[in-house]
């Protein structure tokens, strides 16, 4: 039997998987199909705008006792992002800490807390925007003043666009990228950095930047492009092969359909595989489901939310005309990315008495309910600080009990 | 707690509705081992659910680049919002098949089932026939198979001979009282290139205490399904329904050693060839893969616990059609009972075969490159062998890499001492 099974192939899920690994455990990760990390810029956010993310949440945990990072603690967030950055080294992803805003391809400037290094490496004032022409998912006049678009060899002659991946797998070849910084060094005329849309090498990006960053001879940044993300892919595809490496059973696919509940316990999970159903038993389950985008909730149009693994109670509100406010871009945020499953502070889901439904299962990500108040963030600018912390908080009460029983066990 | 609602819309689980799901999110596109090395391919997504709304059933085709799929069904399984992408192109592939009407060397390449059992007897001189240079290139330039394929070779008899040959090993098994049965499904293979995998799977079944039967039987249709011949593919499901279901009825399980094979019988007959009648529903529930069935037993304490140590470390490939079971990984979690033994799963989606897809010449070199990550891991495992469960998958492999390559079973059938004729 496996120690873990986590359900979810997101942020929170993969993060979980690799603390668990690194606790000893075996883990089974069950996912329909992957999750947010390819559809997002693949940083991370704890508190997007803050200067100080960290400081911004311990206010936070002091006024806002129900958000997932109260519940989950400052410690739980601080060595949660520790062990990414550290676990990010060892996969050539070296994500790092950044004091100031990142580009994003619409000209304006974003703060998260940890980004991989190609989105922070703008040096200087004075960037160039670089543009492919033909290319439809990025158009480079409107990330800032200076801006120029190059043919790329190969890619003209094409029946078809090419994806974000595509470029990326074009940008691992040296003599590609010799070409790329043939074209872009004319056009610098002072530049003090080049910006790029994340497309600069899939296998080995910290290698193909610093050659490119070296022929171009100024700095060359990342920005985030529309979806597929090749940061959030480079990400999955290294995860992936550190888990399989290390005997983690990676199963993507077929979803997990429910919980299985034996005396109160969640023993495991049901996959509606091909023919027949197919149970998977664990000590302990992770729900990293995620929220109504992600699947982990389910709505219908008469206003009703709902977990469909466990049936878990979900805070929200009946009245589907309070989900959404006038205004798209409101910022607070719509009340409806709010909803979620609440959890007690280690994780495990709770009923609206505040009881503890089942004590070996356990909640990450944006599954979780957040509140909806003042200077709280939206959940799309805390979503991988979430994850982080609730991943490590889970893992170490899960780990805990483990090593409990086993040790109990040995005494009798 | 109450009851779980339902979690999808019964009308968008069928396939070509469940296209509505689809966001674009373009998951699947970055997925497609294809994708990744022809510019021919324009990706799952596109000829998928997008051009899905250009497909009028009385209307041709909008695109020819679909013919590039190898259905190997990579994007079905990252899609996170259940849109059945490759068995839409399969269906779409079909269409595109039959607008363009006889093609001999696919109509080959579909009944490989007829030409194992008819080379049978004519073993020796096919066998050097088919590894004859000049022959396989009169073949490529004439036909378009390709001559860097690796063809099988003809064991020179078949399974079924060997069965009906030791008819006293059957009646002996029948006397044994009370002992449950099992239907062994070998699959056109092993009928024919690799009956001593039949053998092995055989005496490790009975080894659990199994009676062994082994009925009438047909080829899955699996490769006719694959060359875009639905009408013959549906033939041989519905006598392979006819002949199984049966047993599935009785609670028989039907156990099969070919990954692929057995993922036709269990998800294909229904969701790509639209066969939804009760027989197929009770096929598609009874039959197992043959490490799926064994890790069931050890699950309920029936497995045979006298498994001796074999001292390795292999890589594992799960094929991409074993990977569309959403069973997992049974053959590591069965191979992980041997003390001793370790088996690794290789970050390969598919090898690039892809059943007869890498037989065909003008497929041959990204059948070649979708394989090459995974080549050059097994290749840089210092490890002389692998394990895969299904047959085109470890030809392909072993051709690319020259490294042996064995199913799980047979690792199996080692721990327990069994041993068999070749």
């Amino acid at each position: 039997m496996d120690d873990l099974i986590v359900v979810g192939a997101g942020w929170s899920g993969l993060v979980a998987t690799a603390i668990a690994l690194e606790k000893g455990l075996k883990v089974r990760l069950i996912s329909q199909g992957i999750g947010t990390v390819i559809v997002t810029p693949g940083w991370i956010s704890v508190w997007d705008g803050h200067d100080d993310p960290i400081s911004a949440v311990r206010d936070l945990i002091a006024r806002l006792p129900d958000h997932p990072y109260a519940l989950a603690g400052i410690d739980a967030l601080e060595q949660g992002l520790h062990f990414f950055r550290e676990f990010s080294a060892k996969l050539d992803l070296g994500y790092q800490p950044v004091d100031h805003g990142v580009y994003t391809a619409l000209g304006s400037t974003q703060r998260p807390a940890l980004v991989p290094p190609s989105y922070a490496a703008a040096s200087g004032n004075s960037p160039l925007f670089i543009g492919f022409a033909g290319w439809r998912d990025y158009y480079p006049t409107l990330s800032g003043e200076r801006s120029a678009t190059i043919t790329l060899s190969g890619y003209a002659e094409r029946a078809w666009d090419a994806t974000p991946t595509d470029l990326a797998r074009s940008f691992d070849d040296p003599a590609f990228r010799r070409q790329v910084a043939a074209q872009v060094k004319p056009l610098l005329n002072g530049a003090t950095s080049v910006g790029l849309p994340a497309v600069i090498g899939l296998e080995n990006p910290s290698a193909a930047i610093r050659d490119l960053s070296d022929q171009v001879g100024v700095p060359v940044f990342e920005m985030p492009t529309l979806p597929p993300s090749v940061p959030g892919t480079r990400l999955y595809n290294k995860m992936r092969r550190y888990f399989l490496d290390n005997r983690v059973r990676l199963q993507v696919g077929h979803p997990v359909v429910r919980g299985l509940i034996e005396d109160g316990k969640c023993v495991g999970v049901e996959v509606a595989a091909a023919g027949k159903p197919q149970a998977f038993r664990a000590k302990s389950v992770i729900l990293a489901t995620g929220g109504l985008y992600g699947g982990g909730l389910f709505s219908d149009d008469r206003g009703r939310i709902w977990e469909p693994l466990l049936d878990l109670p979900v805070q929200y509100d009946s009245d589907r005309t309070r989900w959404f406010n006038a205004d798209l871009l409101d910022p607070r945020g719509h009340p409806v990315h709010y909803f979620g499953v609440r959890v007690n502070n280690q994780m495990q889901p709770i009923n609206n008495q505040g009881d503890t439904l089942i004590d070996n299962l356990y909640l990450c990500g944006r599954l979780i309910a957040h509140p909806h108040a003042d200077h709280a963030p939206l959940p799309t600018a805390c979503t991988e600080g979430v994850a982080i912390a609730t991943a490590w908080k889970a893992v170490a009460i899960l780990s805990t009990q483990h090593s409990t029983l086993s040790t109990s066990l040995a005494g009798t | 707690m109450a009851s779980v609602e339902l979690r999808e819309l019964p009308y968008l689980q069928d396939t070509p509705f469940s296209a509505d799901h689809c966001v674009k999110c373009n998951i699947c596109t970055q997925a497609c081992p294809v994708m990744a090395v022809t510019d021919l391919f324009p990706g799952p997504k596109t000829v998928g659910p997008q051009w899905q709304r250009f497909r009028e059933p009385d209307l041709p085709s909008p695109d020819q680049s679909l013919d590039y799929c190898s259905s190997c069904g990579i994007c079905t399984l990252v899609c996170p919002h259940g849109v059945r992408v490759m068995e839409i192109n399969t269906q779409a592939k079909a269409e595109l098949a039959e607008q363009k009407g006889f093609h001999l060397r696919n109509w080959l390449l579909g009944h490989n089932a007829w030409w194992g059992v008819l080379g049978t007897p004519f073993a020796p001189i096919l066998n050097w026939l088919f590894s004859f240079a000049p022959f396989r290139l009169v073949l490529e330039k004439s036909m378009g198979m390709s001559r860097k394929a690796p063809f099988p070779k003809w064991a020179g008899y078949t399974f079924r001979g060997w069965w009906r040959r030791n008819k006293q090993r059957q009646s002996q098994a029948a006397l044994t009282a009370g002992a449950p049965s099992v239907v062994y499904y070998h699959g056109c293979s092993t009928n024919s290139y690799d009956p001593r995998l039949g053998k092995l799977a055989v005496k490790v079944l009975e080894h659990q205490g199994f009676n062994v039967i082994v009925p009438d039987q047909a080829c899955c249709g699996l490769p006719m399904q694959s060359n875009g011949d639905f009408n013959e593919a549906r033939r041989f499901a519905r006598k392979n329904i006819n002949l199984l279901a049966d047993f599935a009825r009785q609670g028989i399980p039907i156990v099969g050693t070919a990954g692929s094979c057995i993922m036709a019988l269990k998800s294909d007959y229904e969701h790509i060839l639209g066969l939804h009648d009760d027989g197929a529903k009770l096929l598609a529930a009874g039959v197992y893969d043959i490490s799926e069935f064994l890790l069931k037993l050890h699950h309920e304490g029936r497995l045979k616990k006298d498994l001796s140590a074999i001292d390795a470390t292999v890589p594992y490939h799960a094929p991409c059609q074993l990977k569309a079971h959403g069973m997992g990984r049974p053959a590591l979690d069965l191979l992980d009972l041997i003390p001793g033994f370790q088996a690794w799963e290789v970050d390969a989606d598919c090898c690039g075969i892809a059943g007869t897809y890498g037989y065909k010449a003008e497929k041959r070199q990204i059948a070649e490159d979708v394989g090459a990550h995974l080549f050059k891991r097994i290749n840089d495992s210092g490890a002389s062998w692998a394990v895969c469960d299904t047959e085109t998958c470890r030809w392909h492999i072993s051709g690319m890499t020259g490294k042996k390559m064995v199913h799980p079973i047979e690792i199996i059938a080692q721990a327990y001492g069994i041993t068999v004729d070749a």
